[in-house]
């Protein structure tokens, strides 16, 4: 290692490991970590994921034979709430994230618990929506809208699920002293995965939800 | 742009793949513009910082709701596409907002935001290709939003505008009630489920292919006539059912005014081609 550590690189100097919060032998030799390109690169493909079912929802959009159509169901004055919480469950992210730069690891905690608390709502208000839904009658394979919708709410489910277990993994973690400043970066990668599906309900909830009610 | 001739006259706009572009737009100046900044720009958002972030996605997100109430008022009168547009601007300020600031695209290293927006590039191309090689949808203009009563589901939504009233007058100028009812027939999108020789749009296998349908439609239920029989396909779709289909025509009698149901019977009765209604592909 006494080799590495005459390396410097134009970015980082000894002092800024604790702002990349990446140890020394991930950075690559533009000073970039590989698990953050890593991850970047999923998203990226994510992307690309959630933009074909986000166009076959659209491509869809008002073609169904069947009923319950989306506006005798869609809800929203909830769906808007679990919005709210999914946005604020970001804002916990960035909290997060910020505590264990600076090191201060009760706050991490703190704010990590906040935001899997945040996930787990979001997700306990898709369950009601599709129990819903359901109920009234509109299932996988009732209609278009029906297959559209819950393959694309659903993926996003589960894409919240994985990350409320990721996250809730990182408390846990954290417990056992395997969170510090210095890899501060394993947080910030959950973050941007976090992120990334708070941006996709986004989209998801523009689409789906206001546009239908827009006159 | 020879897919978007395909689209459905009724698609008074082609929005849902304007919007794409748009976000390409932004992304693609999003990129260029943090590039340009690469080499000045240290540092990191402050709690404060993101706070006010958070501060800002909430009031966008309470903005883009009550668009919906206030477009329903009236108290602002703008076209469809108006609205969607504003809507669409909003989303995706807050997706950007959310990567610039939250995901740190602002303070970080240039490659992280050419990565991700190669992803976003190839999925918005793909998105807005895809969207605009497919017919249009119909303009269902939308009721005003009403939490419904448990179990009641309505079959579709009713309104005394009609089919046609989404399109712009000058287009049904001097038009025979025969092609009007081809129009209302393209904006209910029967062709979806009822093949139409010649047509590239009704291809649908769903129901009878209403090729000759002028000519077999007389015979097909005692006591109704050609006309009658057409009238009662559309307007109580269960009533008779060809043998080898399933009874799964939508209910259309409110999404018709009267005007509209006799120029569509007044079309279907000019489809008098050759070959009689195909039996279903498949045995119901």
């Amino acid at each position: 290692m006494s080799a590495t550590s005459a390396h410097h690189h134009p970015e980082h100097g000894a002092s800024d490991h604790a702002l990349t919060g990446f140890p020394h032998h991930e950075l690559g030799s533009a000073g970039l970590p590989h698990r953050k390109i890593l991850m970047w690169t999923f998203l990226a493909s994510d992307c690309m994921f959630f933009g074909s079912l986000i166009a076959t929802y659209l491509a869809y959009k008002g073609k169904s034979l069947l009923g319950p159509y989306p506006s005798d169901i869609l809800n929203i004055p909830v769906t808007s709430a679990s919005t709210f919480v999914l946005l604020m469950s970001s804002l916990l992210m960035v909290l997060t994230l910020s505590a264990i730069q600076r090191g201060d690891l009760r706050k991490f905690r703190q704010w990590c618990f906040g935001t899997v608390l945040c996930g787990v709502i979001f997700l306990g208000f898709q369950v009601y929506e599709f129990h819903e839904f359901v109920v009234h009658g509109l299932t996988l394979s009732r209609s278009l809208f029906g297959s559209t919708f819950f393959v694309l709410t659903g993926t996003h489910g589960t894409h919240v699920l994985f990350g409320v277990i990721w996250l809730l993994s990182l408390l846990i973690y954290s417990y056992r002293g395997g969170v510090t400043p210095e890899r501060a970066g394993d947080v910030e990668i959950a973050g941007l995965y976090w992120h990334f599906v708070d941006i996709v309900w986004i989209v998801i909830f523009t689409v789906i939800y206001l546009v239908e009610f827009i006159v | 742009m020879l897919f978007l001739s395909q689209m459905s006259s009724f698609h008074p706009s082609n929005w849902d793949t304007l919007i794409p572009t748009m976000g390409f737009t932004v992304l693609g100046g999003l990129a260029t513009w943090l590039y340009l900044k690469d080499k000045k720009k240290p540092g990191h958002a402050s709690v404060r910082d993101y706070l006010v972030v958070a501060a800002v996605l909430t009031i966008v997100t309470i903005l883009e709701v009550a668009l919906i109430p206030i477009s329903e008022s009236g108290w602002v009168k703008l076209p469809h596409h108006y609205w969607l547009t504003t809507l669409y601007v909003m989303a995706i300020a807050k997706f950007v907002i959310v990567l610039m600031y939250f995901m740190h695209l602002y303070y970080d290293r240039w490659v992280y935001t050419a990565l991700f927006g190669v992803g976003m590039a190839l999925s918005l191309a793909t998105f807005w290709a895809m969207l605009a090689m497919l017919p249009g949808e119909p303009v269902r203009t939308p009721e005003p939003y009403v939490k419904k009563a448990h179990g009641a589901a309505s079959p579709a939504p009713a309104g005394p505008w009609g089919v046609l009233a989404s399109l712009p007058p000058e287009r049904l100028e001097g038009l025979s009630p025969e092609a009007r009812g081809a129009l209302v027939f393209e904006g209910l999108q029967c062709g979806h489920c009822h093949r139409v020789q010649g047509s590239q749009v009704a291809v649908g296998d769903f129901g009878p292919a209403l090729d000759g349908i002028a000519r077999v439609a007389a015979g097909r239920v005692p006591g109704l006539d050609a006309e009658g029989y057409l009238r009662q396909s559309i307007l109580e779709p269960g009533a008779y059912v060809v043998r080898g289909y399933f009874n799964g025509m939508p209910a259309l009698r409110a999404r018709m005014t009267d005007q509209e149901v006799d120029d569509l019977v007044r079309y279907l009765l000019t489809l008098g081609g050759e070959g009689a209604c195909r039996p279903a592909l498949t045995a119901a």
